[in-house]
């Protein structure tokens, strides 16, 4: 040691003690280190959204070949002006860290750390570590810097460590071959082609196992850009149980917008998610297929607190929401920004509506052919389109071979252009919406509105006293009419189980009074439960009026673990099972005598079970509650159970479900309810209940809303 | 909301809007016929005659059906103003922004459907709820839309 270091090494310990705090946790984003002296940005990688976090780090070097350790949480580079490894906390406050043996003849700018160990490459030099569990006991500690290999031939400008498998991998930035390196060794297998080359200077792992890799800058080609730099592109390189690759395809997909740089160095925790706990990140929430979730690279954009559509801003997503949930069952509403206020008509102009909260670039698309992509050249109604703050009036041309019926349409709205169907952005809003297209002279209409549900509550000790807890069955249900020259010719039912408060295993249905089975078009109707596909939509075929049974039992079907579904307060689970029934008719059928939405939705007891005392044993499909005054099916055993224990239905005064005091075993509401906690009696939460039951006549009509309930009573 | 000043904040809306090329001396869509007193549903809360404390101590009338939705008739006869394509939408719910204009909660449809030249009768199913809702003509040549707020409780709607 010469007498001019000694100082500087002085200063270095007092630099480690004073300055460098670890990071507190292992963050989300990743960290870019460029030019010197070196700057640090912090990169959102799912938006591409990208912030100085740090220019004045104590230094006027650069530091490249940086790498996150998850072990100390700091993190570790090589200086390359002053050829030595640096270190920095949460603070970004460069302080050396001591080592014997760095070589002197070149530097490094490729380098991660894996396991407490910093490792760094140089093509044409060689694959060197340097173990840093000393620096836990003594910051000072010198550390000896090991060569595991002179191999290394592979032209690589970052590599990183796959969480998953320990394994090294770096992208050739000759051939854009993706590359493992077996870090005992340093030894490459060759991979696959990703399909992209250039000066990948910054590579991160998430704990799911996704390689993102950005490129530092523009590649030209007589003149013309022929590969853009700042590009984040992410390839799957996810692992199955048994430590498999998951998929054969290792092309990367361009995933956002990311900063140009040069002398570009990436870190990052490679044991976190890409996304927060606490997101700043708005998801759609169409159905998968139209590439929703982040797995999918599905459209998401960084919140600006600028950039919206509609009156109420936006709240922050852990991931795009698919069936059972949707953007707006989570925070606030946002999904209000895009209005459909004509007929969409295939062929003919229709009218959208957008409401923006500041100018901005609208693109969107609509599922034309319903074949749940974005995907056909014509899907692509509005590109760039340049709004202004307030109401926007658009126009676009419904596709002239578009398939009537149920699709969906995704509204962007950015300060950036260029986006499409998918991909990060770093500003603005995604929108998913549901639309019907529809043929001439159609008219829908909702129950209680395109996007609520009223609740169904039902008791299931009929004919026997009921407790009043009102929870044994919650089901909160949707109905859209579609009717063509005035005649139902569709009907859309939307359900979501809400509740299950019952020991009694029951099935839900769903029944058009007056309706024959035969005015079904079977080949048009069909069920879907969480949005799949059910093999049968569920029609009782040996029953004359048209009926349909959603579920024979929905204990089966909620999939829960706690003693009761969602009545207990201290055991709270999601919803878990959804359905949507779609009901056409034949043409000529006769379906004037179909009642009043939501008809008669019921439960029965499901087949093969146990159901109470006192009646026949397993009653099953024989077994029935509705809502007051409703008749039961064909299929109710009225000989058996009708008039049983206290209830006093009678076919003469058209009285059914109801007690000789009129007390119904079912209720239905007009909104989402809250229920009464499992063994609460309504009356104890919803103490107008009385005067709206007793007098009958429009008394206390809203004593089921949420101000006017013992909150601590209902769930 | 107090209907003669809801009435009055239509029309000036209405004139504001403007376009379409109607004849606003004649036929303006906000002269309706001044609809029935509105019946609308006893919304106070009944605090003194909590009697009992469960619920299967309660007696109601015979014939109760607790059913908490009713028939809508809505009748729109605009063709005195216009006769083009045009398309009705309500809303339950809105906002009325600090211009006055009105947007929907689009989430909040409950009905939608052309107009045949300029008219439209027909009964839907709506819930027992509180508050007025919006209605929306939009015609397909961009023009603002005509706007009227209904009163629930109202069995007919005329527009």
């Amino acid at each position: 040691m010469n007498k001019l270091t000694l100082p500087a090494f002085v200063m270095a310990v007092w630099s480690v003690h004073a300055n460098a705090t670890p990071f507190d946790t292992c963050p989300s984003k990743a960290y870019l280190f460029q030019s010197a002296p070196v700057k640090v940005y912090g990169v959102n990688l799912v938006t591409g959204a990208t912030t100085l976090l740090e220019d004045d780090t104590g230094t006027t070097a650069n530091v490249n070949g940086v790498g996150f350790n998850f072990t100390d949480r700091y993190i570790y580079g090589y200086d390359t002006t002053n050829k030595k490894i640096v270190r920095m906390g949460k603070n970004f406050q460069v302080a050396d860290v001591n080592t014997s043996d760095l070589p002197t003849d070149h530097t490094f700018y490729v380098g991660d750390v894996y396991d407490h160990t910093y490792y760094l490459y140089r093509t044409n030099k060689g694959l060197f570590k340097i173990d840093l569990s000393p620096l836990d006991s003594d910051a000072s500690a010198v550390l000896p810097v090991v060569k595991i290999s002179s191999r290394a031939t592979v032209s690589l400008t970052d590599m990183a460590f796959h969480p998953g498998n320990g394994k090294l991998y770096g992208i050739d930035n000759n051939s854009g071959f993706l590359y493992e390196f077996d870090p005992t060794s340093g030894q490459e297998t060759y991979i696959a082609d990703t399909g992209q080359k250039g000066t990948f200077g910054a590579g991160y792992f998430d704990v799911n196992g996704y390689y993102y890799v950005s490129r530092n800058n523009d590649v030209s080609s007589g003149g013309v850009v022929i590969r853009e730099g700042g590009k984040i592109y992410r390839v799957n390189m996810s692992l199955d149980e048994s430590g498999d690759f998951v998929e054969s395809d290792f092309t990367a997909v361009e995933f956002a917008d990311g900063p140009m740089s040069n002398q570009n160095d990436g870190a990052r925790c490679a044991n976190a998610p890409v996304i927060d706990e606490d997101s700043n990140i708005d998801f759609g929430d169409a159905p998968d297929s139209y590439k929703t979730t982040l797995a999918s690279n599905g459209p998401r954009h960084q919140l600006d607190e600028l950039t919206w559509l509609g009156l109420n801003g936006v709240d922050g997503d852990s991931d795009g929401a698919v069936s059972p949930d949707s953007d707006d069952l989570t925070g606030i509403d946002d999904e209000d920004g895009i209005g459909f206020v004509t007929a969409v008509e295939p062929g003919l102009d229709t009218l959208v509506t957008a409401y923006a909260s500041t100018t901005g670039y609208l693109s969107g698309w609509i599922d034309w052919d319903g074949d749940g992509e974005f995907d056909e050249p014509g899907d692509k109604v509005f590109e760039d389109q340049l709004l202004q703050a307030g109401q926007n009036v658009l126009f676009f041309e419904a596709d002239l071979n578009a398939v009537a019926g149920d699709t969906w349409s995704r509204f962007r709205f950015s300060q950036q252009t260029g986006l499409d169907a998918d991909g990060g952005s770093t500003s603005g809003e995604v929108e998913d919406h549901g639309l019907t297209i529809t043929a001439a002279n159609t008219r829908q209409e909702h129950f209680p509105s395109s996007t609520g549900f009223v609740t169904l509550a039902y008791e299931d000790n009929y004919p026997y006293t009921a407790d009043y807890d009102m929870n044994d069955v919650v089901m909160f249900l949707r109905v859209t009419e579609t009717l063509k020259d005035d005649v139902v010719a569709k009907i859309k039912v939307t359900g979501q189980l809400a509740a299950l408060g019952a020991s009694y295993h029951n099935g839900f249905a769903i029944r058009l009074p007056n309706v024959a089975r035969t005015a079904v078009n079977t080949q048009l109707t069909y069920l879907k439960v969480n949005g799949q596909l059910q093999s049968d939509s569920g029609m009782e075929t040996d029953m004359q009026e048209a009926s349909f049974v959603i579920s024979n039992d929905l204990n089966e079907a909620a999939d829960f673990s706690c003693q009761y579904f969602r009545t207990l307060e201290n055991c709270r689970e999601d919803i878990s099972y959804e359905f949507e029934l779609t009901i056409s008719f034949n043409p000529d059928a006769d379906v004037s005598g179909l009642p009043d939405m939501p008809y008669d939705p019921f439960i029965f007891a499901t087949p093969d079970k146990y159901h109470g005392e006192g009646m026949p044993e397993h009653p099953g499909r024989s077994w029935e509650v509705h809502l007051a005054d409703q008749a039961p099916t064909e299929k109710f055993d009225k000989v058996n159970i009708m008039g049983l224990g206290v209830d006093d239905s009678n076919d003469a005064t058209g009285k059914y479900f109801k007690t000789s005091n009129n007390l119904p075993w079912a209720l239905m509401l007009p909104e989402q309810w809250e229920w009464p906690k499992e063994r609460v009696d309504l009356l104890k939460a919803y103490p107008d209940f009385e005067g709206y039951a007793t007098e009958g006549d429009g008394t206390n009509a809203l004593w089921y809303k949420s101000d006017n309930a013992v909150s601590a009573e209902t769930y | 909301m107090n209907k003669s000043i809801m009435i009055l904040t239509l029309c000036g809306l209405l004139t504001a809007c403007g376009g379409g090329g109607g004849d606003e001396g004649e036929a303006s869509p906000a002269s309706a016929p001044a609809p029935a007193p509105a019946s609308t549903p006893d919304t106070s809360t009944d605090n003194t005659s909590n009697t009992v404390t469960s619920t299967g101590d309660l007696a109601a009338p015979a014939g109760f059906d607790y059913h908490p939705a009713a028939t809508q008739t809505v009748q729109v006869d605009i063709s005195g103003y216009s006769t083009d394509r045009a398309y009705l939408s309500i809303y339950s719910q809105y906002h009325q922004l600090s211009d006055g204009d009105y947007l929907p909660v689009y989430d909040s449809r409950i009905l939608s459907s052309p107009l045949a030249a300029g008219e439209l009768t027909l009964d839907f199913t709506m819930v027992t709820d509180e508050g007025p809702v919006l209605a929306e003509i939009w015609f397909y040549d961009g023009s603002a839309p005509l706007v009227q707020v209904f009163e629930r409780g109202e069995s007919v709607w005329y527009w």
